[in-house]
């Protein structure tokens, strides 16, 4: 293979000397170096790239990340069934699979399932956009965008896309990783830390197909995109105004309900409503990310319900057609559908239960049979759903309800048992189901409404029930009568962030006024409703900049202050600056909100991203003070997305109780102290540091560990003074006041006085000095205790015990090759 | 095992050797007849004298009922200390015993089965298998029963 040498500033690059095996892919990777390669970095760094990157490429940083965060198993299964050897019960299967290795494959058959049904919707819109466009559309990220910016489809395969045949390539990619991943999770016998790279790898390229898919929506769709706006115009935009909840439906008007991931249908059907005149006719309305993807190009769309609620939703019957796909959640539609007289019209390209296959039908003939009381069809082609749709819920008459009244509920009720209880112990809330009926057996009519909001329907409690208690209708009952007050304002989908945006937040937040970028997701409130908006609140009202995308950003704004007459949305602004709430999209807008995380590293650190994501993401990792709350997670599409977000170092925390189900925590020990150290970028001396991000991805119990945990989450070792100082604030604060003390790991954090919060200092040294052994003066520190015991100055614990403001790495080869004082060699 | 008698289980409790309780966040949301959980789990741990891991928020009320020993920690933590050697200054031994009060009976599965080397006692309404001894599956009312029980045996020594 003859050298391909590119010119860089005074030096020149051997391609075949920076990536292992270029066939194929020169021009791409000159193109990188030549456009996005800074020659100091190449000089003094072991620089790489790795084009359309397989998961071991990234075993350099993905080997760090697990050895300091090493996963930790619940096994509840033990016996293996993969192959014909088997069943093996593990200790160690015939094939030489360990127990932890076994773990480790269902963690990443968990994400690609969470993956492969984002790689199916995406191909959707990319097939049906290259149908429609053509491959040479051109596609863009916003106006305001240069190339430079970063996508998950950069940082993973080194393509700058800009049109929608390059798109096709990079997704095609993503579908052949998804090939092998999924091999590995039934043939890898060893090696359990190994196999979870790969779990962040299935997150990487789920991030990589939800970028585009915002590509195709934006670019051919006609979606909301920020970056195509100016500064000035982002402060409100888009302006917070739009209805959430089943309330907003209007009465008399007959109902579209799109559930799951394709948007096309829902594009269809507003298209033909708006040519027919019939928008003030019918209301269109989305569950889950069919909803916020409705209102980023409809403003009278509906977001009706969060996908933790979508199985509740379609049992009230309140949708009078119900236009369904693939998504992140598998639901009984033809179950449900049945039940309700709901028309039922499935447009994904995979069978559906006896529904019969209407693609190649007349689309009235389809309708009138559904307005008949055909129940159901398969319709695979968007615009002859949409006519279907459009037809029967313009001519469907439906009258009466399947749900039990007051009356029947009472009734119902009085059967319950009051030494059973099943249902409580089989819930995944704990709600005090039993409790609740026996109350309202006993005169309290009400007593079902606590439970009803922290169900997400997952039946258990119905097929335990001895006495055989309709306990989901009584609950979708209780929904109903809910609804029409279920209603609140929130703000639509931004899309992306430009750079002028991202470099005015980073100048904007590093003067110690922003504890750190809080990203919020999740499919609902999973156990209290108004958890997702309280945790929003606590962390905006405290500077933080909140992003929030999927499910999540519409339950954010449930929050009502009634002296102001607002919601959340309509409390904040919505521009990339501390004390701001974004809202990115629905569900394959996160992507958005790592591109954006992901520009820091090379507008603060000129590392290039394309096909660079090992240096990418330690940069996050070492410098960005940022966490991810997922709350309310249901399906696996969440378990991908917390793999993708904590492998470019966002540390992750996942709750209520029902986050403990995910079966792997990637958590550390803070107080085995010689756990934690870096090696100087310059000298490579490794310097041992304060445990900090404490975990990788962590469950917790309730919102209020949370919101603590998360102040500290966003400390890193090279922090500044004053950032430090006012996360060491909140840290504080919220231990204080949730849980009544100063944390007992604080001592950790601090290693000057000046990083003391002005507001606790004298209360932090009096507990330093009497708990922690340190000296003090006044409001001095004298000396502090090294995690071995010795007492040490603050100068001698900084060159023993920190890395405050220093540059540091974690990666070998990231040590800089310039020996002191002398020439760079290359 | 399964534990159905409170005597028996107090009994099993206070052979074991260095344990530690562990509280949950559901020890804040389950009341019987005037008495909650926490109650009963703070009788409970200082009938043993056992320190407590407060997880979820209950750190503040375990306090408020006189529990001194007590230190905050998260759930999965546990696990993680465990493996790498403990450290954690709510005691200064790995416990070899932990005792589970105020998780669903889910999240108890996945806590004990996350830990090695460590015996394991649910005291939640459900069996819970993979514990070393648990409670038998109960009503929301027996289960009251049962640990008010259970701290009066312990209280009691057994
Ligand atoms: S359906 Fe709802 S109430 Fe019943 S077990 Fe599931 S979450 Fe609990
Ligand atoms: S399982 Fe059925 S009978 Fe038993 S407490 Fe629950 S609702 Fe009542």
């Amino acid at each position: 293979m003859a050298d391909r040498l590119v010119n860089l500033g005074g030096s020149q690059v051997n391609i075949s000397k920076v990536a292992r095996d270029p066939r194929g892919v020169e021009d791409l990777l000159a193109e990188a170096i030549g456009e996005d390669w800074q020659e100091n970095r190449f000089l003094q760094f072991d620089e790489r790239l790795f084009p359309y990157a397989d998961a071991l490429d990234m075993a350099e940083w993905d080997g760090f990340l697990l050895e300091r965060y090493p996963p930790l198993y619940p096994s509840l299964q033990r016996e293996c069934t993969d192959c014909p050897l088997g069943p093996c019960s593990l200790g160690v299967g015939r094939c030489g699979l360990g127990l932890d290795t076994y773990q480790a494959r269902l963690s990443l058959r968990r994400a690609c399932r969470g993956c492969v049904t984002q790689i199916a919707d995406s191909r959707e819109l990319v097939d049906y956009a290259l149908r429609n466009f053509g491959p040479d559309h051109p596609i863009s990220m916003g106006q305001q965008q240069d190339r430079s910016d970063y996508t998950a489809i950069g940082v993973l395969t080194g393509q700058h896309v800009s049109c929608l045949g390059e798109l096709n390539i990079a997704l095609s990619y993503a579908e052949g990783q998804m090939a092998k991943l999924f091999a590995s999770s039934y043939t890898v016998t060893t090696g359990a830390a190994a196999l979870e790279g790969t779990v962040f790898h299935a997150g990487s390229l789920l991030m990589l197909a939800q970028d585009a898919a915002e590509f195709v929506k934006m670019s051919c769709l006609g979606f909301t995109n920020a970056a195509d706006k100016n500064l000035e115009d982002l402060i409100e935009y888009p302006t917070a105004t739009t209805q959430a909840g089943m309330g907003g439906l209007e009465a008399g008007k007959p109902v579209i309900a799109f559930v799951g991931d394709s948007v096309l249908a829902a594009h269809e059907t507003v298209g033909l409503l708006l040519h027919q005149g019939l928008a003030e006719k019918v209301e269109v309305g989305g569950v889950g990310p069919a909803g916020h993807d409705i209102i980023r190009f409809y403003e009278q769309g509906r977001l009706l319900a969060p996908m933790t609620q979508a199985a509740k939703f379609l049992h009230t019957g309140l949708a009078d057609v119900v236009v369904a796909s693939n998504g992140c959640l598998t639901l009984d539609l033809v179950g449900e559908t049945a039940r309700t007289g709901s028309r039922l019209i499935w447009v994904s390209p995979q069978p559906l239960g006896d529904l019969p296959d209407r693609t190649d039908d007349p689309a009235e003939d389809t309708a009138a049979d559904l307005l008949n009381g055909a129940q159901g069809a398969v319709i695979r082609l968007p615009q002859k759903a949409a006519e279907v749709a459009v037809k029967v819920a313009t001519g469907l008459k439906r009258e009466g309800t399947h749900l039990p009244g007051e009356a029947a509920i009472k009734n119902e009720a009085g059967r319950c048992r009051d030494d059973c209880d099943a249902c409580f112990r089989e819930c995944p809330n704990s709600l005090p189901i039993g409790t609740a009926l026996r109350s309202i057996a006993g005169g309290e009519p009400d007593a079902f409404n606590r439970v009803e909001e922290g169900c997400f329907f997952c039946h258990r409690c119905q097929e335990v029930c001895p006495e055989n208690i309709p306990l989901l209708d009584i609950i979708a009952a209780t929904l109903k009568r809910r609804a029409p007050q279920d209603r609140f304002i929130i703000r639509a989908g931004r899309g992306p962030t430009s750079r002028s945006e991202s470099s005015s937040y980073a100048f904007g937040s590093m003067w110690g006024n922003c504890p750190g970028k809080a990203y919020i997701a999740g499919c609902g409130d999973a156990k209290y409703l108004g958890d997702l908006s309280w945790i929003a609140r606590e962390l905006v009202s405290r500077n933080c900049l909140v992003w929030v995308a999927g499910c999540a950003a519409a339950e954010v704004g449930r929050y009502y202050d009634s002296e102001e007459d607002k919601h959340l949305y309509q409390l904040y602004t919505a521009e990339a600056q501390p004390r701001n709430l974004m809202n990115c999209g629905g569900c394959t807008a996160h992507a958005h909100m790592l591109d954006e995380s992901q520009k820091y590293s090379r507008t603060g650190s000129a590392i290039s991203h394309y096909a660079n994501l090992s240096e990418t993401a330690e940069r996050m990792y070492n410098l960005f003070p940022q966490a991810l709350i997922i709350w309310g997670a249901l399906p696996e599409r969440m378990y991908t997305i917390a793999a993708a977000f904590a492998r470019v170092g966002v540390p992750v925390i996942v709750g209520p109780s029902s986050a403990f189900s995910w079966d792997r925590y990637l958590v550390a020990n803070k107080w085995d102290w010689q756990h934690w150290f870096v090696h100087e970028t310059w000298g490579g001396r490794k310097r041992f540091i304060e445990p900090t991000p404490k975990h990788l991805i962590v469950p917790v119990e309730t919102k209020e560990e949370a919101v603590t945990l998360f102040s500290t989450m966003t400390m890193r070792a090279t922090d500044l003074r004053d950032s430090r100082q006012i996360r060491l604030e909140t840290y504080t604060e919220f231990n204080e006041k949730f849980f009544g003390g100063f944390p007992d790991d604080i001592q950790f954090y601090i290693s000057s006085d000046w990083e003391l919060p002005l507001r606790y200092k004298g209360k932090l040294l009096k507990y330093l000095a009497d708990s922690k052994g340190w000296e003090t003066q006044r409001m001095k520190i004298l000396k502090a205790r090294h995690p071995d015991g010795r007492m040490l100055t603050l100068d001698e614990l900084a060159k023993d015990y920190s890395a405050r403001t220093m540059h540091v790495t974690y990666i070998p080869r990231l040590i800089s090759q310039v020996p002191e004082g002398g020439e760079v060699n290359k | 095992m399964k534990m159905e008698k409170p005597r028996e289980l107090a009994q099993w409790l206070k052979e074991e050797g260095s344990g530690l309780f562990m509280a949950g966040e559901m020890c804040n949301e389950i009341e019987f007849n005037g008495k909650s959980l926490l109650d009963l789990a703070a009788d409970i741990a200082r009938g043993l004298g056992l320190p407590v891991a407060a997880t979820g928020n209950t750190m503040r009320g375990l306090r408020e009922r006189g529990i001194e020993r007590v230190g905050r920690l998260m759930a999965a933590e546990v696990g993680a200390f465990m493996r790498s050697g403990w450290g954690d200054p709510i005691t200064a031994e790995r416990p070899s015993t932990l005792l589970l009060l105020g998780y669903s009976p889910g999240v108890a599965r996945r806590l004990v089965t996350a830990v090695t080397d460590a015996r394991t006692a649910v005291l939640g309404p459900a069996y819970v298998e993979e514990a070393t001894c648990s409670l038998p599956d109960l009503s929301v009312k027996a289960w009251g029963q049962y640990l008010d029980e259970l701290a009066q045996a312990v209280k009691q020594g057994a």
